[in-house]
């Protein structure tokens, strides 16, 4: 018994040094794995509407557009992230809040106003979009959406959505949009990738405790 | 007789011995950790922060509109004439004309705060990480040989910013003086509160690592291209309808 515990803590002790090894000297093996594990993209199919998440508006809302201009969507839904969560140059009312710059991408993409709907209510994480999306496709039965965001964000994003739209969850797809100056294939080497696939390993398991 | 009471009262197990030791440590950690979060965290917090005692510059070196308030007080406070904005007109929603130049949002608060808007000299380009804008600052002090600038940074990112300006500039940062701005919505002393400050900090952190391990990174990957993304979905769209 005494031995064999030896043994297994001897064993478990070698595993880590391996792995850190493996992953110091050849890390194209392990790593791009770690960040593909957080994209459960589909590739787009025609919905009904199409709910931009806040926090990209450098692509998600083009994205959105390009859905709608191929055909694929009828209306795009946005949400308004509480101003609390703005920078202080937002608040001050020096910089334009999120919400602004994604309508303006989509006025620049050509995307009439009619087929933009703003949600009610205030948004402060994933979580309060997936409320939202669920509350608004309560009182449009037979509705499908498609959900788009990046793609290292899909993953938490499908798992909140699931839980706020219960039985709902079959309309709803998910679309991953590439962020921009990050590839899956060498993440590791840029602090963008580190700090994106980092707090997004540390959100999951947040996440999937609280909501 | 007592060798037989010695040896029905034998000493327990040195290795279940060594564990509870090593229990009652960890107990004892922990509950130390849990008794003095509030320290520990905002020392966690403090560590990112390099902010250096002001003085009077010849420049103020500021990356985006964002700084207004800092710019008006320190030249209304005497500690600086002229601020250098460092723009990055890299970034897709500038390109597409999405949001105002950081340079018109910028003029347009100096004139509302009645500030002279010739103290104000742009450099835009592409400028997308503190190696890029510190590499524009080292060839700015080489052309002003006297000069002595203060740069203004967020919090948490000022140490790493330091860490990587230092690296650029060589003996030449002694030239600079670092201004960290507060955050309106957390500081070291309460960041964990919010779950914003609690992924700004960690994001700052492993950036820091990233910087102190791997130096520069290599230049980014291929930007994501909206047009042809429509393109291609167009495209699949058509295919699809062909079916």
């Amino acid at each position: 018994m005494k031995a064999t515990f030896r043994w297994l803590k001897r064993g478990v002790c070698l595993a880590v040094l391996a792995g850190i090894l493996v992953v110091w000297l050849a890390p194209v093996w392990v790593l791009p794995p770690v960040a593909r594990f957080l994209d459960v993209s589909e590739p787009p199919q025609p919905v009904d509407y199409v709910l931009v998440l806040n926090g990209g508006p450098n692509t998600r809302p083009f994205a959105a557009a390009a859905l709608v201009r191929a055909g694929l969507a009828r209306t795009i839904l946005l949400t308004r992230p509480s101003l609390a969560l703005e920078s202080a140059s937002v608040q001050e009312g020096v910089t334009l809040p999120e919400l602004e710059i994604t309508k303006r991408v989509l006025k620049g993409r050509d995307i009439a106003e009619e087929r933009v709907r703003i949600l009610p209510g205030e948004v402060t994480s994933t979580a309060d979009e997936a409320s939202e999306l669920a509350a608004f496709l309560e009182t449009e039965p037979g509705a499908t959406a498609a959900v788009v965001t990046n793609s290292f964000h899909t993953r938490r994003a499908q798992m909140v959505f699931a839980r706020a739209l219960g039985a709902n969850a079959g309309r709803v797809s998910f679309v991953g949009v590439p962020q921009d100056d990050l590839d899956e294939d060498s993440w590791w080497r840029s602090p963008q990738g580190c700090t994106t696939y980092v707090s997004e390993y540390c959100k999951l398991p947040y996440y999937w405790l609280r909501y | 007789m007592y060798g037989i009471a010695a040896s029905t009262t034998a000493a327990p197990n040195p290795r279940r011995r060594r564990w509870r030791r090593r229990l009652a440590v960890l107990a004892v950690l922990l509950g130390l950790v849990v008794l003095f979060h509030v320290p520990l965290l905002r020392h966690l917090g403090e560590f990112l922060v390099h902010d250096e005692p002001l003085a009077a510059a010849d420049a103020l070196i500021v990356h985006g509109a964002g700084d207004v308030r800092q710019i008006e007080r320190l030249y209304k406070d005497g500690w600086v004439k002229k601020v250098v904005l460092i723009e990055d007109s890299s970034s897709r929603l500038a390109r597409y004309n999405v949001i105002p130049t950081e340079e018109s949002t910028l003029r347009r608060a100096l004139a509302a705060r009645s500030l002279p808007d010739t103290m104000l000299t742009v450099q835009a380009g592409r400028f997308k990480t503190n190696w890029d804008r510190a590499r524009y600052l080292k060839d700015w002090l080489e052309q002003h040989p006297a000069a002595r600038v203060i740069v203004l940074a967020d919090e948490f990112d000022s140490r790493e910013a330091e860490y990587v300006y230092r690296s650029v500039l060589g003996p030449e940062a002694g030239r600079v003086i670092w201004h960290a701005v507060r955050d309106v919505r957390y500081d070291p002393s309460n960041w964990w509160h919010k779950r914003q400050g609690v992924v700004h900090v960690t994001n700052c952190y492993v950036a820091l690592v990233h910087a102190y391990l791997a130096g520069e990174p290599p230049s980014p990957a291929t930007e994501w291209d909206p047009d042809r993304y429509e393109e291609a979905l167009k495209s699949a769209a058509h295919k699809g309808g062909a079916k």
